[in-house]
């Protein structure tokens, strides 16, 4: 399968005698998968996802491309203070040929609890609201990469949970991620790589135990697979997906699988086991 | 037609609700109209014209290519897939609103004349139309440079300042390009239109290519 984005033996320099931002890094993202990019203040990630996405040529090593659209949020925008975000909104989806995506962004807002709504103009939005602003020009089209730059910072918890559940519906419908975050919003979704001084660290296949131990589970009967979770299905003996869901989890899961019109068909219907 | 124009329509609507426009556009409409009062109104009032627009549309130039921040520009470049296309944008935006006003003024004083059949108009139709023309051109080579500079030095006001000031200035010398060879162009009254007509245009068709395709790859460089 073509990869969306590949990056081979990329560096990047600002300057000619300057350090190395990015240091020899090789990713590939496959379509429909999700790559959390963790690291620390000043590791380039931010400096990564332009390269990936071709705002930024790297100094050395190269990059394929191999989406037709993409969605991109950057970390700090200054909108036009006096342009109302539904008029920055129409501007955008004209631009991407798409006049149809703002109602998509109408209902995007909603979901993000966007709560001055959309005629407001977008200096007197708070931040939290303006990152919802910005998250909603990206997700509104229908496109085959999205690049995120900290797209939690300032949002709500309502707006996060909210956030994580848009993605995941997205990635089941084939949308590729490389989501730059500090926090662990996403929880096990997709792939961690960490990034430090440049160079590409630990890459894992989940952020954070799935099972942690001290944790009760919640076994959660779904008719379907669930496409974007972590957690491992098994078979119940009714032939439904059983997925061990740790209870601080459960609400998410449930949301995830209830928006991409899954049916639950058993909550909790063994006891969780307690594992020693 | 409607989707064709959107990023020229999104350019307009940033450069005007950021006001980034007024400074620039103020200026130009104060020194043209002074310029066109000042009589006699011919076509060296053209050949001052050209000086001052280009400076001018430079500004213009610089203020609309700087008018979105960068993560801004990041935005309105992935939904429109064509960092290209919006450089256009910015650059055609620009181009106008520098020769509308000049070229309106030419084109009243010129539809006065006919009207009033007035013994002695003040510019022949060669001249009119190849004065248009030299605007046109003019504007469109000093917005270049503004868009070329912006990309350049995003962020940098003072250096800014200073490239766009220092080759307008040079503009005086008989050597510089494009302002001297555009108003060799302007022929007196009754004078036939000069053999370097053509190449003139060439030439300042060039100049805009390279300063908007150096716009293009530089900008992305310093990024």
């Amino acid at each position: 399968m073509a990869p969306v984005v590949e990056l081979t033996a990329v560096s990047k320099r600002y300057r000619r005698a300057g350090p190395l931002v990015l240091d020899q890094i090789s990713l590939r993202l496959n379509a429909a998968s999700l790559i959390q990019l963790h690291g620390g203040n000043g590791s380039g990630k931010s400096t990564l996802l332009r390269v990936a996405c071709g705002f930024s040529l790297p100094t050395h090593g190269t990059v394929h491309r191999g989406y037709s659209a993409m969605g991109v949020v950057p970390d700090r925008v200054l909108p036009p203070a006096r342009m109302t975000a539904r008029a920055y909104l129409a501007h955008l989806a004209q631009l991407a040929r798409t006049p149809h995506a703002t109602s998509t962004a109408e209902r995007i807002a909603d979901r993000l609890r966007l709560v001055p709504g959309l005629d407001a103009p977008m200096g007197t939005l708070s931040r939290g609201n303006l990152r919802k602003v910005i998250l909603t020009q990206a997700l509104m089209r229908s496109v085959d990469l999205i690049v995120m730059d900290e797209p939690f910072v300032a949002l709500d918890p309502a707006g996060c949970a909210e956030l994580v559940t848009i993605v995941a519906e997205r990635l089941a419908q084939g949308c590729t991620f490389l989501i730059a975050t500090h926090t662990d919003d996403l929880g096990s979704m997709g792939r961690v790589v960490t990034l430090e001084a440049g160079k590409l660290g630990e890459t894992t296949r989940t952020a954070r135990p799935a099972h942690p131990t001290d944790e009760p589970t919640v076994a959660i009967d779904l008719n379907e697979p669930h496409p974007a979770t972590p957690f491992a299905a098994t078979s119940a003996p009714d032939g439904a997906i059983r997925y061990r869901v740790p209870a601080t989890e459960v609400g998410r899961f449930l949301q995830g699988a209830l928006d991409l019109h899954l049916l639950v068909i058993r909550l909790n219907p063994v006891e969780p086991e307690v594992e020693p | 037609m409607k989707t064709i124009a959107a990023p020229e329509r999104y350019v307009f609507a940033v450069l005007v609700v950021t006001q980034r426009w007024a400074p620039p556009a103020l200026v130009l409409v104060g020194l043209i109209t002074w310029v066109w009062l000042t009589p006699p109104v011919d076509i060296d009032t053209v050949h001052i014209s050209l000086v001052v627009l280009f400076a001018l549309a430079a500004w213009l130039g610089h203020t609309t290519g700087d008018s979105e921040e960068p993560a801004l520009e990041l935005i309105s470049t992935s939904s429109q897939g064509s960092a290209t296309r919006i450089l256009i944008a910015k650059w055609s935006v620009a181009a106008v609103l520098a020769v509308a006003f000049p070229l309106l003024l030419l084109v009243a004083i010129c539809t006065y004349d006919s009207l009033l059949a007035t013994a002695v108009p003040r510019f022949t139709t060669q001249q009119a139309v190849v004065a248009g023309l030299a605007l046109l051109a003019i504007a469109a080579v000093g917005a270049s440079l503004g868009v070329l500079v912006a990309r350049v030095l995003p962020g940098r006001l003072g250096w800014a300042a200073c490239i766009l000031i220092i080759v307008s200035l040079a503009q005086a010398a008989p050597w510089m390009a494009p302002v001297p060879q555009l108003a060799a162009t302007l022929p007196a009254s009754g004078d036939p239109l000069p053999p370097t007509l053509l190449p003139t245009y060439g030439l300042v068709a060039i100049i805009t290519a390279t300063l908007l395709t150096g716009a293009r790859l530089l900008g992305r460089l310093v990024k």
